[in-house]
């Protein structure tokens, strides 16, 4: 793929969170970079960061509790970190939007679903009020809306979860931004509801040449969407790859694990292998690689030395010893 | 596995609304299957098809509107006090949300003994004997006794689940939801424990999810639901290789699966599923199926046999 331009460049983010039980370092390091166009999955399970490494792209870390502690992140040639709030306030859902997990609470309740769409165009686009409700309505046709006139004077509560989605989609599309994050956008969804609305979001990426970050616990979803992959486990990236290779031909251990815990449709059925203990408790200080309590290839080299980020090849990285050399 | 455990006949679980305006929600809606000693029943279907309410009423948690449900000889839904409380201890539930269906303020040891107590055991050293057996068996150690549910992970707390469900060693186990929580690497866990645990004490399982991998891991036979009624009941060699169902196709071709070889050439669904309070005429999935004809939209279509072990309801096999 010749998608070289980069939009966004991630580089040794940090971020912390102040809890009663201490620091947690939710972010270790984080660097990645978005190319224009790309759909970037990011994978991890419960717990693993990734929905904070988004946040933090979006200016939406709480603080406090957590806050930012190095790193930069730099979009446009600008490191986002050190804008100001009303700068970011125009950089956000015009340039960078971000979609929800559960459309019903980023939603709000009491205004017309065609407003809620509208606001955005007016903040943003300085348009007038009914020229940007007849954008909204053209935008949620594009999105897949039957009957976009009549939908528009509706409230949340009247659609179904999969068209409040589409609403959440067609607010954060309505003034073509250059990144979209998606986090968990169908994991309250049916899955016939999902694929109608991964099939949008597919179209949309294409269509508008939006650059796509897809954050899931579902490795199904992002090996049907996504062109590369970074699986992250405590707050660290512990794979990248092109989507296509990282499921062919997974290279940590822990992608090794996550892989083939999942069940799968097939003819023959195995008992499922398991990755051994759980995640760790994010306020224990682990020496060393942080997998390598659940590692079966754990060497003390591995209990005792945070593990390099070693790269395979132009695209591939790998955090673990066994690529060292 | 020739032994029948339980037989529900023509179950219906109806919800009235409000006022008369509100109509009737039929969440079940003339259900009847077989479940055999030592198998695994799956249940798969959107949420709101009723798969949930079918999984409460089988041991009596909801009351059926009508119908039959037949296990040891009694109809469950006519049991009342002293037999209904005996009956529990055959038939016992797996709640998704382990972190809502254990009492915080009680340590996992007095969890344990609730069974017990509820159902008048009063040999201490008997009960305590059981409590560490167990905890050892769904793969925790004594020491997590004296814990809060608080004080554990997601995976250990559902473990604690499964091990109450076990306590008065019943021959039936509602899973509802059971795995759908964790995440996929103590799902694997959870999963394997429950078929360990079925090899082990020759239990039965009705297994409940939305997530169609789960279930086809751990299914021997597998019931499609939509929309209140079962569309589709098919061993899991017959559900591989020749669904029927339109319905059970493009459920299972719609599943984001990890790698090409698994993909299948997906069917496109239109549209949402109906509300159960107003669900279309004839088969309640015509306004969605790609294959539909006059006949569905005016005739509904009954769960029939084409071939042995293999029910469908659709005009399609007639």
């Amino acid at each position: 793929m010749g998608k070289t331009e980069t939009i966004l460049k991630v580089k040794d983010l940090c971020v912390e969170f102040n809890t009663v039980e201490g620091k947690v370092n939710a972010i270790n390091n984080l660097t990645y970079s978005l190319h224009k166009g790309e759909k970037l999955g990011i994978v991890g399970e419960s717990g693993s960061g990734k929905s904070v490494s988004s946040l933090g792209v979006m200016g939406l870390i709480p603080n406090p509790p957590g806050k930012i502690v190095g790193g930069e992140i730099i979009y446009k040639g600008e490191n986002l970190i050190d804008k100001t709030e009303k700068e970011m306030e125009k950089i956000r859902g015009n340039e960078i939007s971000m979609i929800f997990q559960e459309p019903m609470t980023s939603l709000n309740p009491i205004i017309k679903c065609g407003q809620q769409i509208a606001e955005s165009l007016i903040l943003h686009r300085g348009m007038k009020k009914k020229e940007a409700m007849e954008e909204a309505i053209r935008i949620m046709q594009l999105v897949g809306i039957a009957n976009p006139k009549a939908r528009a004077h509706e409230y949340p509560h009247q659609m179904s979860g999969g068209m409040r989605q589409r609403v959440m989609i067609a607010i954060a599309l309505a003034c073509h931004p250059d990144i979209l994050i998606a986090d968990e956008p169908t994991t309250a969804l049916d899955v016939t509801i999902q694929a109608q609305i991964l099939d949008l979001i597919r179209k949309m990426n294409k269509e508008l040449d939006t650059s796509v970050i897809f954050i899931t616990h579902d490795l199904g979803v992002v090996s049907e969407l996504c062109d590369t992959v970074i699986v992250m486990y405590t707050g660290r990236i512990v794979e990248k790859a092109p989507a296509k290779e990282l499921f062919k031909d997974p290279k940590h251990p822990y992608t090794k694990g996550l892989l083939s815990a999942i069940p799968r449709i097939t003819k023959e059925r195995a008992a499922l292998s398991t990755i051994e203990g759980s995640v760790p408790n994010p306020t224990e200080k682990i020496s060393g690689c942080s997998f390598s309590p659940r590692c079966p290839y754990a060497t003390d080299r591995c209990k005792n030395e945070e593990p390099p980020v070693v790269k395979l090849d132009e695209s591939r990285r790998v955090k673990c010893f066994q690529y060292v050399d | 596995m020739s032994n029948l455990l339980l037989k529900a006949e023509n179950v219906k679980v109806y919800f009235k609304g409000k006022n008369k305006k509100s109509g009737v929600v039929k969440a079940v809606d003339d259900i009847s299957f077989e479940i055999m000693k030592g198998e695994t029943f799956g249940v798969v279907g959107e949420s709101g098809c009723g798969k949930s309410t079918l999984g409460r009423t089988l041991i009596r948690l909801q009351d059926p509107t009508e119908g039959h449900i037949y296990m040891d000889g009694s109809d469950i839904a006519t049991l009342n006090g002293k037999d209904l409380k005996n009956m529990r201890k055959k038939a016992q539930i797996i709640f998704q949300d382990p972190s809502a269906c254990l009492n915080p303020r009680r340590t996992i040891r007095q969890i344990l003994e609730e069974p017990f107590v509820i159902h008048g055991e009063k040999d201490k050293a008997f009960v305590n004997q059981r409590i560490e057996e167990l905890i050892k068996l769904v793969g925790l150690d004594t020491y997590h006794l004296s814990r809060y549910p608080h004080e554990m992970s997601g995976g250990q707390k559902q473990r604690v689940g499964i091990a109450r469900a076990l306590a008065l060693n019943p021959s039936l186990i509602i899973c509802d939801e059971a795995v759908s929580a964790l995440d996929v690497s103590v799902q694997a866990q959870v999963l394997n424990l429950l078929q360990e645990l079925k090899e082990k004490l020759g239990l039965t399982y009705f297994f409940i999810s939305h997530n169609l991998n789960v279930v086809y891991q751990v299914s021997d036979r597998v019931g499609v639901m939509y929309l209140g009624k079962m569309v589709e009941i098919a061993s899991y060699d017959t559900l591989y290789e020749k669904r029927a169902h339109p319905y059970t196709k493009a459920l299972l071709s719609a599943i984001p699966q990890v790698t090409k070889e698994e993909r299948e050439e997906r069917i496109h669904l239109q549209g949402e599923v109906p509300s159960p309070s107003n669900p279309p005429s004839g088969c309640h999935f015509h306004t969605r199926c790609t294959s539909c004809t006059q006949r569905c939209k005016d005739e509904e279509p009954k769960l029939r046999e084409i071939e042995p072990g293999h029910f469908v309801a659709c005009h399609l096999y007639d």
